[in-house]
């Protein structure tokens, strides 16, 4: 049976989110005691791209390759670092869309709300910035998105 | 002026005029690049002669124990692996067409002369098709799956260069692709005579190289088989021709955030020059004869990242031919390696690393030699 990457990550998420249930202290928990794990996903994703984004950083010091065959390597791993953008997009979409069913305090709403939508933002510059191939710009909104992942981890996850 | 002379100093001139061109980095056409890497190796013991088994791994430099007393302890210091290069950056309307010019130092144990790596103009021609002119990596290379040593190429790795017509073709996705080459044909001829090897580079049918390559999110893997005509021509006699094969297997695998594993396996009855600086293509028998045999080369390593900027690599290297009863006695069987290293390279322009090698061979009559050798190396890019 073929799965498509989208479905084959939803997948995992759901196997991951089975796996991690028994959780009982996470603050992101939906009312009526429905935990809400949609979060695996993204961290999934997040960790994908901080991965793409070492090896591409590492290929600097390749010496068996000629420049033009590592910048080869680089758009190869780029457009995988894209594809992880799109994924990390839609989870970013989906973190807005639980918003309602968490329980929050009034006062959280508007910074979580605004940290998910930095979240969609950077992803999606990053997935256009890796599309055009520009290294200098994959850089520097993947650094933006880890701030951001960790900025959010820390106020609702705290860690 | 001697002629040493005059390439040591064309050298000199070439790599001035690439240094400033880096300085300028003005230029819109092209873009040149560069690194500089000194090397100091120490050696247990040598050959009195070795030409550039001095100042990198030539199999047929591990002295032997055959009774002579080799010098010991041998120190070398040199800056022959350093590179210089220069690609086009060509604006759009010139069309996807891509230009390398790469050289090193290594053309001479003696002087600084030039040694050309690659020259070559890649054109795409839409479709995910595209056509390579001129020298470059073999198509029977896995470049991605070389180890990543210091001392020289480990052992079983294929690193030959040569001029060739490719065309490739790339899924849309480009986590697959087909290569099909035509490349310079050299035959590497061992016969009765003489100890030594004799190329013979009239050969009029190129070699043909088939491959396959696949990208995954666990690493990659190519196969790729190689059809050869081995020629062998005496003086006053009739030239005589055998067809052979080779077939190699490359991957890297990811384990982990960075590290990797690196895996080549090639072979066949004309895998030869491709997988060794000592091994024949072929071989002359009494009768006169053309013979070809079995050859076979691997490698194995696993590089571990102790973090982003520190790096080891741990690799194996075999490669054995298979040496009919006639050849002389000082032929290379074969040959086995082991490197560690250390990389530190705390910013993309400086690597300093460190390297142990041993290195073993036997010859054909039994005699076994081994080499032990310690490299420390600093690597500067300028890019």
């Amino acid at each position: 049976v073929c799965f498509s990457r989208p479905l084959r990550l939803i997948l995992l998420a759901v196997l991951l989110i089975q796996l991690t249930a028994c959780n009982g202290s996470d603050p992101m928990r939906a009312a009526g005691s429905t935990v809400v794990r949609d979060d695996q996903l993204h961290a999934l994703m997040a960790t994908q791209v901080d991965v793409l984004m070492a090896r591409i950083q590492t290929l600097a010091f390749d010496q068996n390759r000629t420049v033009d065959e590592l910048d080869q390597e680089r758009r190869r791993q780029m457009r995988q670092l894209g594809i992880s953008a799109q994924s990390l997009q839609s989870s970013a979409q989906s973190v807005l869309q639980m918003r309602p069913a968490l329980v929050m305090a009034v006062a959280d709403v508007g910074k979580f709300e605004g940290l998910a939508a930095q979240l969609g933002s950077a992803a999606e510059q990053l997935e256009d910035a890796a599309a055009r191939g520009d290294l200098s710009a994959v850089s520097e909104l993947v650094a933006r998105l880890q701030g951001t992942c960790a900025a959010c981890h820390q106020l609702y996850r705290g860690f | 002026m001697s002629g040493k002379r005059a390439r040591s100093l064309l050298s000199a001139y070439l790599i001035a005029v690439f240094l400033h061109c880096q300085s300028a980095s003005a230029n819109e056409l092209f873009q040149p690049g560069a690194y500089l890497k000194l090397s100091a190796l120490l050696s247990d013991k040598s050959l009195p002669v070795q030409g550039l088994g001095r100042h990198t791994l030539v199999v047929n430099a591990i002295p032997l124990h055959d009774g002579r007393d080799y010098p010991r302890q041998q120190f070398n210091l040199h800056a022959k692996e350093s590179r210089f290069w220069v690609r086009s950056l060509l604006p759009e309307n010139f069309g996807s067409l891509r230009l390398l010019l790469e050289y090193d130092l290594l053309d001479s144990a003696d002087d600084y002369s030039l040694r050309l790596r690659h020259f070559y103009a890649i054109r795409d021609i839409g479709g995910g098709h595209s056509l390579l002119l001129g020298q470059a990596y073999s198509t029977f290379a896995s470049v991605a799956a070389l180890a990543d040593t210091e001392a020289g190429v480990a052992l079983g790795n294929i690193v030959v260069r040569q001029p060739m017509i490719r065309w490739s073709w790339s899924s849309p996705a480009d986590e697959l692709r087909w290569v099909f080459a035509l490349e310079e044909s050299l035959s590497r001829i061992a016969d009765t005579a003489s100890s030594g090897l004799q190329i013979h580079a009239k050969d009029v049918v190129p070699d043909l190289v088939l491959k396959r390559e696949t990208w995954r999110v666990w690493g990659s893997f190519s196969v790729a088989a190689m059809a050869r005509q081995i020629r062998h021509e005496a003086f006053g006699q009739h030239s005589q021709s055998q067809w052979g094969g080779a077939v190699s297997f490359a991957g890297v695998v990811n384990v982990g955030r960075l590290d990797n594993i690196r895996v080549m396996l090639s072979g066949g009855n004309a895998a030869g020059r491709y997988i060794g600086n000592a091994v024949p293509d072929a071989y002359v028998n009494p009768a006169g004869n053309l013979q070809l045999q079995g050859a076979y080369a691997a490698t194995f390593a696993y590089q571990h990242f102790w973090n982003e900027s520190l790096r080891s690599t741990v690799s194996l290297g075999f490669s054995r031919a298979r040496l009919p009863a006639s050849v002389p006695a000082a032929l290379t069987r074969e040959a086995r390696t082991a490197n560690i290293n250390l990389l530190w390279s705390p910013t993309e322009h400086y690597t300093l690393a460190a390297e142990y090698l041993s290195g073993y061979r036997s010859v054909k009559n039994g005699l076994q030699g081994e080499l032990n050798r310690v490299q420390l190396s600093l690597r500067r890019n300028f890019q």
